[in-house]
């Protein structure tokens, strides 16, 4: 196959675009863990907010991030740690921050643009936080600025670049 | 056919803006607000195209998406769209239209003498004579004679298509009157309503037939509608094609935009409803192809909307009401107009027409243009032939969402059986035609509570149904674009094609760019009559997206260039293209190839040679870090696995595979043991997806959710791999701990406060560390090795350097040096197939009689004596004799950075039993000689492993 020609344009963090009445950026995602296996289990011995599709973050929480039946996001609001590995209660814990990219998209216009980028309904009330964004999975949630979308960390690229053609890139 | 311009109709044309455009090279003008088809009408210009296989001359015949005939190359500002249709193509100052499969131009066709011998080329012709005459050197002839527009290669749209998602309560699709009536009065409820409509104004039969709804003109309602949608936050969508029906409630529509993106919009409504209309069937008689017989509908819709007038003495041949009104419009414009109408039981005739009951159109005659008819056997001179010969709903939606139709006798038609899609069908397209009927219909689906909006004129239309008679005599057609006719239909019974499905493949019937529109019903029609059977025992094709032809790009959307399929990024990537990489995508990652500028290969050869030296790095951060946790952890490896893990020790690593039910290797990979309840499995790149989704089958079938997990940390974990003799030293002079780690063992540590896995396991032959950093340290472990690495004489390799390295080790890459019926001990790998005595995946396939064959392909080494160089990648291994045939073929090849000369990997039949043979190979005509070697070519000791 013929070499195409990637774009040498990096995603890093603090990396800015702008949209249609929105702006959106790149942030890093801190202090996340994946547990999986008994959920229930990890919640009951870790009390946390349980996020579906479009929950909302707030600072101060501590949060769990629902992905699947037995798999969330578990993010302290307070620099918690968690024992790395299985657990007695039935979960495994592992760090996964670097896993991770962040796109916080913020402004008026916000709103349209998810609706324009996401398969499913706004309103869904999907328990889970997983969704087809720009054709990528990705977590969708809200903050008080306004949307969050995770996605993995190597498919970032991709994703923004789906998002933001059109846009002004700027560091 | 001598069309014109009305001076005082055409409601939706501008006449102060007067267009200039050319057909086939040939300056003509139209107005703002016409079609090309209308624009050619008015012009008088009858020839539009030619059909597909006799090159006969084609005009317009109907109008919408049910055009078969005028389709066109379209250039406008140096840009050419091939295939645009006429009917839904809007007029534009400038634009050069070109007519498709022609010789020539439409006009002049030399190939039109084809047309000459078409009683000699039924359907099948092409297939049955030329296969037997080597269909490979008449395919390129055949192709050149047919085929409708030409892509220009060069040309990029101006901009990607948006892809956009909605998720509306209701959906309406078409904005006639049923479905302006079921929108209102679903916005009224207060629901979010989106209507589709594919015109660019809304109103559909509305617009040219008119029509007073509770004393008002029809356009109140469909102002009404507009601004009770808006009111409930939904939105109208002209100009916009909804072109199919998917799993889930998932409908794609086509939005146009002529100064910006198109949008592809992905709706997934709560509820919808299809309002699509019907289409005005043709008649069947001879001729019934000829320039200037068209729709009567359609001439209607072209006299209101542009004052395109198809002639001034027409013909109207009917079994139905419905053209009453017409032949008045058309009298009234000006038009003689002769009305035949099958039925002896008739309305009265409009004030001006001439009305001839009982009377069946035979034939139209003329070449290149209608001169006249025969009606009841006796000639009429016209300029135009106009059919009305009832309805066919347009039911595809509904088919493609998973719905059934009813056959109604009464009406003729195929109905969508209630409840059997998720769609609501109403008016015409559920063959309602009176408009009382079709605005009730609309009203209750869109779950209006007061009454339904009422026309202040009720019609009540009655028709006779009309049926192709495949006795008739003479060329009749059924498909125009396609060129299939009655006689095909019979040929096809006659020769046993009686399915419907049958009868479309061999004929083509209903596969043109109009999707059968107007010629469906005339095939399955005629085949019931030759059958003997009943409409629905004869049944109809299966509808599939797309309903209506959409561009390829605008399905695309952006996903096309950098975001067509897009790699995977490395952390690392901004380091290696500082250090000169040239970066190629490796199994959905976007990796370096080799460093620095030259030839590829002479720079990968280096690469290795100094890998081989010294010591090289190169990231492998794609490398699959699958960790498996918990309890049953190793009984979930040992389960999946061809290899046991239960057996390695906290520490250690240990090589194996994965296997399909089948017993074909699917992935390799070393599996790290971190602790008791802790592995990490390492997968190929490009198979990271799979190998988790397998483990994960095994996992809730198997094990439950209670005692193992499963986590993919590949992004997490940024991968480093130091190989060659000199790596240890350069662990060292980067301060990383080595600890003495022997081969096949592992480490969790870490260095300046970086979280560090270390694993000595080995890609290359040499020594090698893999050293894992948290991606997002990953630049700070870079930097710490490769100012070592300098110091040390060591380089970065790329991927090519690593592919030579591993090759003459004899180390696979499974789907590379794999096929898809390889299994372990075709590799040499036999030990667990042996004395494994539990469970695991694949293992019952492995002891069958193909696995057992002696003659399976098997993976040795080939190497070649001769200065030819390296044997090509895909060679073939060949018998002897005059007729040789293959025994394998070349998996991997290159140069021997370590071994020195060549090396290659094969799959040759019996391999593993035949070392030192000499076999001949084949590529491209070119025959060598080599020779059957072990796999391993470098230190097949292994002691350079722990040198």
């Amino acid at each position: 196959m013929a070499d195409r020609n990637w774009t040498e344009d990096l995603l890093t963090p603090g990396m800015r675009a702008t949209l249609d009445g929105a702006e959106i950026a790149v942030t890093d995602l801190n202090d996340l863990w994946l547990i999986a296996g008994d959920i229930d289990a990890f919640a009951a011995a870790h009390p946390a907010r349980e996020l579906g599709f479009g929950g909302r973050l707030s600072a101060g929480d501590d949060l769990l991030v629902r992905l699947g039946k037995d798999r969330s996001l578990w993010r302290s609001g307070t620099d918690g740690q968690l024992a790395s590995g299985w657990q007695q209660g039935g979960w495994a814990a592992l760090p996964v921050s670097d896993g991770w990219t962040a796109f916080t998209l913020m402004g008026a216009g916000a709103d349209t643009h998810v609706r324009r980028f996401l398969a499913l309904d706004l309103l869904d009330g999907s328990p889970s936080a997983v969704a087809a964004f720009g054709d990528h999975g990705a977590v969708i949630l809200r903050d008080e600025g306004g949307w969050q979308i995770w996605c993995n960390a190597p498919d970032a690229w991709s994703l923004w670049q789906s998002i933001k053609p059109g846009g002004k890139s700027a560091s | 056919m001598s069309g014109w311009r009305h001076p005082d109709l055409g409601q939706e044309v501008d006449r102060s803006k007067r267009l200039r455009f050319s057909f086939d090279g040939a300056p003509l003008k139209g107005f703002a607000g016409d079609t090309l088809a209308s624009a050619l009408l008015a012009s008088g210009t009858h020839i539009l195209g030619r059909s597909f296989k006799y090159h006969r001359p084609r005009g317009l015949m109907a109008m919408g998406a049910a055009e078969p005939n005028a389709v066109f190359d379209v250039t406008l500002d140096g840009r050419t769209m091939p295939n645009q249709r006429a009917t839904l193509t809007q007029l534009l100052d400038g634009m050069q239209v070109r007519s498709v499969n022609t010789g020539g131009s439409a006009a002049r066709d030399p190939l039109g003498a084809l047309d000459l011998l078409h009683r000699f080329l039924p359907a099948g012709f092409y297939y049955k004579t030329f296969m037997a005459m080597g269909w490979m050197r008449w395919e390129p002839m055949i192709r050149r004679m047919s085929g409708l527009g030409r892509v220009d290669p060069g040309w990029h749209p101006p901009a990607n298509a948006e892809t956009a998602n909605a998720a509306p309560d209701v959906l309406v699709i078409g904005a006639g009157p049923a479905g302006l009536a079921a929108a209102k009065s679903a916005a009224e409820s207060g629901r979010v309503v989106w209507l589709v409509e594919e015109a660019r104004t809304l109103g559909g039969a509305f617009r040219w037939r008119g029509g007073q709804i509770d004393g008002a003109d029809w356009t109140e309602i469909r102002d009404a509608t507009v601004a009770a949608i808006e009111a409930a936050g939904g939105r109208v969508l002209t100009d916009t094609t909804l072109w199919g029906a998917f799993d889930h409630g998932l409908f794609a529509a086509w939005q146009r935009h002529p100064d910006a993106p198109d949008i592809h919009w992905r709706l997934r409504p709560r509820q919808t409803i299809l309002a699509a209309g019907a289409i005005e069937r043709p008649m069947w008689f001879a001729g019934n192809d000829l320039p200037g017989v068209m729709s009567a509908e359609a001439a209607l819709h072209f006299l209101i909307l542009h004052g395109a007038v198809a002639g001034r003495r027409m013909i109207l041949a009917t079994s139905g009401d419905c053209a009453y009104p017409v032949a008045g419009a058309l009298c009234s414009a000006g038009v003689e107009v002769t009305l035949a109408d099958l039925r002896s039981q008739t309305p009265h005739a409009p004030e001006g027409v001439r009305l001839l009951r009982a009377t069946r159109i035979e034939a139209a005659r003329g070449y290149g243009a209608v001169h006249g008819a025969v009606l009841n056997g006796e000639f009429h001179t016209a300029d135009a032939v106009l059919m009305a010969g009832g309805w066919t709903p347009s039911v595809q939606l509904h088919c493609q969402a998973g719905g059934k139709l009813n056959w109604d006798e009464a009406r003729d038609v195929l109905v969508p059986r209630p409840g059997t899609s998720t769609l609501v069908t109403v008016g015409a397209a559920n063959a309602r035609y009176d408009l009382a009927d079709v605005l009730a219909e609309g009203h209750a689906a869109g779950g209006g509570s007061g009454p339904a909006p009422r026309p202040t004129l009720e019609t009540h239309w009655s028709f006779a149904p009309l049926r192709p008679d495949p006795a008739l005599k003479g060329p009749i057609w059924v498909d125009m674009q396609n060129d299939v006719t009655l006689k095909d239909v019979s040929i096809a019974a006659r020769e046993g094609y009686t399915s419907v499905e049958h009868l479309k493949r061999y004929t083509t019937l209903g596969m043109a760019t109009d999707q059968g529109r107007t010629s469906n019903f005339a095939g399955l029609s005629a085949m019931a009559a030759l059958t003997g059977q009943t409409i629905p025992e004869t049944g109809t094709t299966t509808f599939r997206p797309p309903v209506q032809p959409v561009p390829l790009a605008v399905i695309g959307g952006r996903r096309r260039g950098a975001l067509f399929n897009p790699p995977k990024r490395l952390a690392l990537e901004g380091s290696h293209r500082t250090a000169g990489a040239r970066m190629r995508e490796y199994g959905g990652w976007l990796r370096p190839a080799v460093y620095g500028e030259g030839d590829e290969a002479a720079l990968a050869l280096e690469e290795a040679r100094t890998a081989r030296a010294t010591a090289g790095l190169y990231d492998a951060s794609p490398l699959g870090k699958i960790e498996v946790l918990g309890p049953r952890a190793a009984e979930l490896l040992d389960f999946t696995g061809y290899v046991r893990m239960s057996t390695l020790r906290p520490g250690r690593a240990r090589y194996g595979f994965m296997l399909s039910e089948t017993g074909i290797v699917y992935d390799d990979g070393v599996v790290l043991r971190l602790a008791e309840d802790h592995f990490v499995l390492s997968a190929s790149s490009s198979h990271v997806a799979g190998v988790i989704l397998k483990l994960e089958d095994a996992r809730q079938d198997r094990f439950g959710c209670d005692g193992v997990v499963i986590i993919d940390r590949t992004a997490y974990w940024s991968t480093l791999t130091l190989t060659g003799p000199a790596a240890q030293s350069v662990l060292k002079r980067a301060g990383l701990p080595d600890a003495g780690l022997p081969h096949m063992s592992v480490t969790e540590t870490e260095c300046d406060g970086i979280p560090l896995r270390i694993a000595r396991i080995s890609f290359t032959g040499d020594r090698s560390y893999e050293i894992s950093a948290p991606t997002r340290r990953a630049a700070e472990l870079d930097a710490l090795l490769v100012q070592a690495l300098g110091a040390e004489g060591g380089r970065r390799i790329g991927l090519e350097a690593v592919m030579l390295l591993r090759a003459e080790k004899g180390y696979i890459l499974v789907g590379k040096d794999t096929d898809g019926v390889t299994m372990p001990h075709d590799l040499g790998w036999v030990a667990s197939r042996d004395k494994r005595s539990d469970e695991f995946i694949g293992k019952r396939s492995l002891f069958t009689a193909e696995a057992r064959r002696s003659d399976r392909r098997q993976l040795v080494g080939l190497v070649v004596d001769d200065s030819r160089g390296v044997l090509p990648t895909g060679a073939h291994v060949v018998t002897s004799g005059s007729a040789p045939r293959s025994q394998g073929f070349v998996t991997s090849s290159g140069p021997a950075p370590g071994a020195g000369g060549s090396h290659a990997l094969a799959l040759i039949e019996g391999g593993l039993s035949r070392m030192g043979e000499v076999v001949k190979t084949f590529h491209l005509g070119a025959i060598r000689q080599a020779r059957i070697a072990p796999a391993c070519l470098f230190d097949p000791a292994g002691e350079r492993l722990d040198g």
